[in-house]
């Protein structure tokens, strides 16, 4: 007999994520993936001037203020084929930089570790033997047996004042966990440490943009940070120091906290590697362009089909031309006006709701396809890609993490076990600790280049009469994003933003082929359908975050989780 | 020197009436001087980097829209206590970490700030729209009031500008084109 489990943990305004599946066997035999929330905020943007897009671009998401900024001022450009200044890459790179490290450290410690890491266990550790265990697999210096009984008091002293809060609601003693009560009791202490380094990273994104959660430094053209190295109120080499001396405190938490425990789960919860592949088809754009022209990249960009790593196909520019043709959006599933896949550039928002139907429409999510395929997008389609094009930086850290898991696990891991839940949090971990090392080698370009003399920034955008179009692309912490515009006599007439979740969070498309979030919660086993955590644990190996957010707050407000014997 | 009070508007602007702590934000800018102890911030619609910014802090008053609990433009003010009493369960998405789990984290790390309240002001429409409701635009001077107040009462030095700065408002369609 088959179960339904619905989860739909909002009623409130804002609605986003709902997952429904069907579990015969005790696995996931069908699933569905569905938006509750309308994402129409590109029509705010038609007729404004391209130059302020950004400001608007960058209120999609409150999660994703700054990608969304930075792909819109590259659509523009793109459109306008202007390049922009050395320097206003390379603080441009610093922003995306910090801001991925962290919304990584935030993903895997805020919002996912607490799938893995049972708490209520913690009382029963022992901070000696948790201390010894944590400084054989690290060097990092606070693993004391006293800052990890400190840890353990604090789980302790909310379980006895019953304020238990967020935590009252986990799936504790649930049978899929089984990390040792030490190994909760590190990952727990990481968890409180986490806080202060995810911080200075947003610090150093404050400073070189302004303000944060919303940078006010960026402009069609370039950047609008004045250098002088004299003055005060410029980008000095006071500001350029203390940027340094955040990042170096950010970058060893990264390589020997956040990297260390990704691996070391991943080792100890080896079964989580044999589901939740899903997709394997994987996408990723080149970032990190290293001149004005954005001839050269840090990160590596391709497309990978079929799983098959050996026959990955790289793109050399931040849009290819296969990429710019390639990509379509099918509304067949979703609650838009029309069926045919539309290319971005034609792509319209129109609504057209008809309620949750399972083989119909059902869900905000529109279906974007390459080639007419589904494609994964996010850390791991980066490593992969990378990885298969023996891109130097990626094979390390990717050979280290396999190694340290081996290790651990005692069971050979090799590239191919990371196309799974398991695989996904591994590869965020790895790309997190390639752009920690990034992050030291673009502060290096950018002061290299100030002290040359070159205090460029910005480079004036002119726009011509008649239409022009435009991609940017930025390889965003959840992946693949790309904003398509098209510009009218100086105004925009058409916008429209593929975002990495709408990518992974896709429905079936006109084909019937469903999106990575479906494909990859099939077979996955459900122990207690009353507590779908192995849902949500490959759910949230994605790092979900449905584009735009209403934040209302309603005093009504209750979670639902739902479950039917059909 | 991190000041230790934040009036933190949270909510997205292009949705209208959900824009309410944000709107508030530029108001206050415009048109109230503040001591230096107090930081105004529009926050926009955070996850769980809601926390970053408590840090050092001994006052949070958070500006939010409510979907529900009363008329439209009435103004509702809860306590911590009361924000304690909502907690959500499952979470799917980077967004839902709501309030609640913002603070209970903050609380849980030992960085909470003492003092919580929430002043929301119950919205009529969310539409696509950078503008807020007649009904919302009416009851905000109400709010500002309510605000001031708030400031006062935890010992912030506050006074109405006679003569009220630019608003400084990106989304406003009569601000200048940059």
């Amino acid at each position: 007999m088959a179960t339904r489990i619905n989860i739909d943990p909002v009623t409130r305004i804002e609605g986003h994520l709902r997952v429904d599946v069907e579990v015969d066997g005790g696995s996931v035999s069908k699933a569905w993936a569905s938006c509750t929330m309308w994402r129409g905020i590109e029509n705010i943007l038609l007729g404004r001037d391209p130059r302020e897009a950004w400001l608007f671009t960058q209120r999609f998401c409150g999660v994703c203020t700054t990608v969304h900024a930075m792909a819109s001022v590259r659509a523009v450009e793109d459109a306008l084929r202007l390049q922009i200044p050395p320097n206003a890459q390379f603080i441009r790179n610093l922003i995306l930089i910090n801001h991925a490290l962290h919304d990584h450290v935030v993903h895997f410690y805020q919002l996912s570790a607490l799938d893995w890491v049972d708490i209520m266990t913690i009382p029963r550790a022992n901070p000696k033997t948790a201390s010894s265990l944590a400084e054989s697999l690290s060097d990092w210096p606070d693993n004391s047996d006293k800052q990890l009984a400190a840890a353990q008091a604090r789980v302790t002293a909310l379980a006895g004042s019953g304020q238990l809060g967020m935590f009252a609601s986990g799936y504790w003693g649930h049978p899929a966990m089984h990390l040792p009560p030490d190994v909760n009791l590190i990952a727990f202490s990481h968890y409180l440490q986490a806080l202060e380094y995810q911080r200075k990273a947003l610090q150093v994104v404050g400073i070189l943009g302004g303000k944060t959660p919303h940078i006010q430094n960026l402009a069609v053209g370039g950047v609008m940070n004045a250098i002088n190295l004299d003055s005060l109120a410029t980008l000095n080499m006071d500001r350029l120091y203390t940027i340094k001396s955040l990042m170096d405190e950010v970058i060893p938490f990264v390589q020997q906290v956040y990297f260390n425990d990704a691996c070391a789960i991943a080792a100890l919860y080896p079964e989580w590697m044999n589901f939740g592949g899903g997709v394997h088809n994987y996408l990723a754009v080149p970032d990190l362009p290293l001149d004005a022209q954005a001839s050269a990249f840090d990160l590596p960009g391709g497309v990978i089909l079929d799983g098959n790593l050996a026959g990955a196909h790289p793109f050399y520019t931040a849009a290819d031309t296969d990429f710019r043709h390639a990509v379509t959006e099918d509304l067949t599933h979703a609650w838009y006006k029309g069926s045919e896949p539309q290319h971005p550039w034609q792509g319209e928002t129109q609504p057209q709701y008809t309620d949750f139907e399972e083989n119909g429409k059902y869900t905000w999510v529109k279906a974007p396809r390459y080639d007419g395929r589904p494609m994964q997008v996010g850390p791991l389609s980066q490593v992969l890609i990378g990885y298969a094009q023996g891109h130097p930086l990626t094979k390390k850290w990717t050979d280290l993490a396999l190694a340290k898991i081996s290790a651990i696990g005692k069971r050979k891991v090799t590239v191919n076990d990371l196309q799974s839940t398991m695989g996904r949090h591994v590869a965020r971990a790895i790309r997190c600790a390639m752009l920690s090392e990034l992050a030291g080698k673009h502060w290096e370009y950018l002061v290299a280049n100030i002290s040359r003399g070159d205090t460029a920034v910005y480079n004036p955008p002119k726009f011509p009469d008649g239409e022009i179009e435009g991609v940017g692309t930025h390889e965003a912490p959840r992946g693949t994003l790309s904003h398509w515009v098209v510009i009218r006599n100086g105004r925009l007439s058409n916008y429209q933003a593929v975002v990495p979740t709408t990518w992974n969070a896709s429905p079936r498309d006109n084909r019937g082929q469903p999106g990575p979030y479906e494909m990859s919660l099939l077979g996955n086993p459900i122990a207690d359908p009353e507590k779908p955590l192995e849902v949500l644990r490959t759910v949230h190996s994605f790092d979900p975050c449905m584009a735009c957010a209403c934040h209302t707050f309603d005093p009504s407000g209750k979670a639902i989780a739902t479950v039917k014997v059909l | 020197m991190t000041p230790r009070i934040l009036v933190a508007g949270v909510g997205n602007v292009l949705l209208q009436d959900d824009g309410f702590g944000p709107h508030a934000i530029a108001r206050l800018e415009a048109e109230y001087e503040i001591g230096d102890d107090v930081e105004l911030l529009d926050l926009g619609t955070p996850g769980l980097d809601f926390v970053d910014y408590l840090v050092g802090r001994d006052v949070l008053i958070i500006l939010d829209a409510l979907s529900s609990g009363g008329e439209p433009g009435e103004i509702l003010i809860f306590d911590h206590e009361r924000l304690r009493e909502y907690l959500p369960n499952v979470r799917l998405s980077a967004h839902q970490p709501c309030l609640q789990e913002t603070l209970f984290t903050a609380e849980t790390a030992g960085v909470c700030p003492p003092d919580v309240v929430l002043i929301g002001v119950v919205g009529s429409s969310f539409d696509v729209s950078p503008e807020l409701s007649s009904q919302i635009s009416s009851a905000m001077p109400r709010a500002l009031d309510l605000i001031a107040g708030v400031l006062r009462k935890n010992g912030a030095v506050v006074h109405r500008r006679s003569v009220p700065l630019p608003l400084h408002s990106w989304w406003n369609p009569t601000t200048p084109s940059l």
